[in-house]
């Protein structure tokens, strides 16, 4: 894509999927294109709304159980955004918006529904507490090498088929279930993640690595409190990660001392 | 749960000994129960003030609003219960029905529901559903209910006596999805409805020109001393609520004005001594709020300065991602200080935004450096970091104002910590 052409970046059902502040990862694109002088629009497209099948990067965010199951529904209908895949468009999703991309998921009554099939994975309750908290992983992500901060908070259990591969390898928290140690899963310009927070403010490079998915090499970003202010809070999350971690193994010590 | 845990321990004691303590101290009153996520603890001493100029009135002001911190506030009051004619109890949304049955209200308050601390209330259409089984259960309590919020709406329509108040709303995102269908509603100038027929109540009380408050057989005009629109329309459901309890407009309106600050909200402190810098203190606990906050542009004038604090203790919540929901962007072109242990994603975000952010981690140092900036400075906080704020302008060492404030309270920490470890020690 030429780099003077705008990029249009479409966060889908705000309305349905947007509990966790999901909005955030749209402005973070849009802000990073926009300090290196590009051209970008970010669209809400609300369940109302046909999804547009041209756009370039789309956004999934979290949800609660009946508007998951109603935002998938809708996208299983319009199938706009298996054409939008087909047209080189990225995805990137997050929580709801994983479990909405994969194969199948569970409602409230352990129930299975019908997914979108972009992602080989299944989705079902992965049973005991839910996930939630500080999580930090390694990255997975081809040419990408670092860790991605973010905060998760959910109780599907989801498990990895052999057409992905997970996006990161859990350092701190739950991710995917209790027993791989990885979050997320990729394939090809498909993304997806339990980490909310939003992620993409806490992690300028995934943010930058999916504009590169679509615009290729990216000129730096000259405006140095907004480079610095994101690395210094990816920083501090990272921190706070492993700080929440080292509570967590006091606490089970604790636990495990007192039978 | 962090919130108004001191005041609720004796009450939960209390409770314990007697549990038909409520019950009792509560029988000869006339009881209105306030509830919501935004705006309770406001709206709560408006009504207090309102009906203590018809009697007696008690009320538990600072917050302490499920069981235990009832019990505590009502056995203060103990002396004074003889002469005690009106309640006024702000109540937790998720405590309204236990709340209830044990003081069988005369007037409910249904103000709005939207999403609180996510880990703690993360589905506002199970406490709407909750609120109307109460209604339904409580025939002869008359419901004073906001119109503007369906979820309100639904909950207070299974009441056969309610008195419909157009208290506004300024986040709609939890309420879309239609409680009685599932399908969507479409807010539209100043109303909304859903396809299934589903649809906003006329109102019996609303706002009319020039902070005029209209009601059934009459209007009047009011002049709030508490900042900003969302107050006066929480002056507004006030008013509908002790009419409803008794007490007309003409006589609760001179309470309602006097109030000028609540448990600290909208509280004016000098920075400092020897300064003219003064700030005004300003609470919001969850979006809903901070959305309502941040579009007071009329609290907010462009020549004070602003200082913006985030922190995310058990209290507060530990996850401050809804950030990224408030509209920041209405300060794009200023300059904020951010402050609190969540500061820097309060930066980001504002960057983000187009606001230039100035991070300075403890709160008190933010306000002093503010009150160089300007002798107007406003802090809008959340829970926790507003309290710091509090407790650091209200204590002594405060007023220092240089600084030094600072060192004098870490030696006092440290040599604390010393006399401690050395009596453990020995
Ligand atoms: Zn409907």
């Amino acid at each position: 894509m030429p780099v003077d052409s705008e990029v249009t970046i479409v966060t889908v059902y705000p309305d349905l999927l947007g509990t966790y502040g999901d909005g955030g990862n749209g402005s973070v694109l849009r802000g990073r294109l926009v300090a290196r002088g590009m051209r970008a629009s970010l669209l809400e497209i609300r369940s109302s709304t046909p999804v547009p099948e041209t756009a370039d990067i789309y956004l999934l965010g979290g949800g609660e159980d009946a508007p998951q199951i109603e935002a998938a529904r809708r996208l299983r209908a319009s199938g706009a955004l298996s054409k939008a895949v087909a047209n080189g468009g990225v995805v990137f999703a997050v929580c709801a918006g994983l479990q909405i991309i994969g194969e199948s998921f569970v409602d409230g009554d352990d129930k299975p529904i019908d997914g979108l099939g972009l992602l080989d994975l299944r989705t079902t309750k992965m049973g005991g507490p839910r996930a939630v908290g500080e999580i930090l992983l390694e990255s997975s992500l081809p040419g990408y090498s670092g860790r991605i901060s973010g905060y998760e908070n959910h109780s599907g259990g989801t498990q990895l088929g052999t057409g992905v591969k997970a996006m990161g390898r859990v350092l701190v928290g739950t991710g995917n279930d209790r027993h791989s140690r990885c979050d997320g899963a990729f394939s090809g310009k498909v993304v997806a993640t339990y980490l909310h927070g939003p992620v993409l403010a806490r992690n300028p490079k995934l943010a930058d690595y999916l504009l590169k998915l679509i615009v290729g090499e990216m000129p730096a970003i000259q405006d140095r409190t907004l480079v610095q202010l994101g690395k210094q809070l990816h920083g501090d999350r990272v921190a706070a990660a492993y700080r929440s971690e080292s509570k967590r193994g006091v606490l089970s010590a604790w636990r495990s001392l007192r039978g | 749960m962090g919130l108004g845990d001191g005041q609720s321990l004796p009450g939960r004691v209390a409770l314990r000994l007697d549990p038909s303590l409520i019950t009792r101290l509560t029988s000869n009153m006339i009881v209105v129960l306030v509830s919501g996520t935004n705006g309770k603890t406001t709206t709560t001493a408006l009504v207090a003030a309102g009906l203590r100029e018809a009697g007696g009135t008690i009320t538990n002001s600072g917050g302490a609003n499920m069981t235990g911190g009832l019990a505590s506030s009502l056995a203060e009051a103990t002396p004074d219960i003889a002469e005690t004619r009106f309640a006024a109890l702000e109540v937790d949304e998720i405590y309204l029905t236990a709340v209830a049955e044990m003081v069988a209200p005369a007037v409910f308050v249904l103000m709005n529901l939207s999403r609180d601390q996510l880990d703690r209330t993360s589905e506002v259409r199970r406490i709407a559903e909750r609120w109307r089984l109460l209604v339904d259960e409580m025939p002869l309590t008359k419901v004073v209910a906001n119109c503007d919020d369906p979820l309100v709406c639904y909950a207070a329509s299974a009441s056969e006596s309610v008195i419909w108040v157009a208290a506004g709303i300024s986040w709609t995102d939890d309420a879309i999805g239609c409680p009685v269908c599932g399908g969507e509603i479409v807010f539209s100038s100043g109303s909304w409805a859903c396809g299934c027929g589903f649809c906003r109540p006329e109102p019996s009380w609303k706002l009319g020109a020039d902070q005029t408050i209209e009601f059934p057989d009459g209007r009047i005009k009011v002049n709030p001393r508490l900042p900003g629109s969302f107050n006066l329309r929480n002056s507004l459901t006030a008013l509908a609520s002790c009419s409803a309890a008794g007490v007309p407009p003409s006589t609760a309106v001179t309470g309602v004005e006097a109030v000028s600050a609540v448990s600290g909200r909208f509280a004016r402190y000098q920075i400092g001594s020897g300064t003219d810098a003064e700030v005004m203190l300003s609470l919001a606990k969850n979006p809903a709020g901070w959305s309502e906050l941040v579009g007071m542009v009329d609290l907010i004038a462009t020549d004070s300065a602003l200082v913006i604090g985030l922190n995310a203790k058990i209290a507060d919540g530990r996850d401050p991602s809804w950030i990224w929901d408030v509209p920041f962007d209405v300060f794009s072109g200023r300059s904020v200080i951010v402050t609190g242990e969540r500061c820097l994603d309060l930066a980001v975000r504002l960057k983000y935004a187009g606001v230039g952010p100035l991070v300075v981690q403890d709160v008190y140092s933010a306000l002093v450096v503010a009150s160089k900036w300007s002798k107007q400075v406003v802090l809008l906080a959340n829970y926790t970091c507003f309290q710091e704020a509090r407790k650091a302008l209200e204590s002594p060492l405060a007023a220092r104002h240089d600084g030094s404030a600072r060192i004098v309270h870490l030696v006092g920490e440290l040599r604390r910590w010393r006399n401690l470890s050395r009596t453990n020690g020995s």
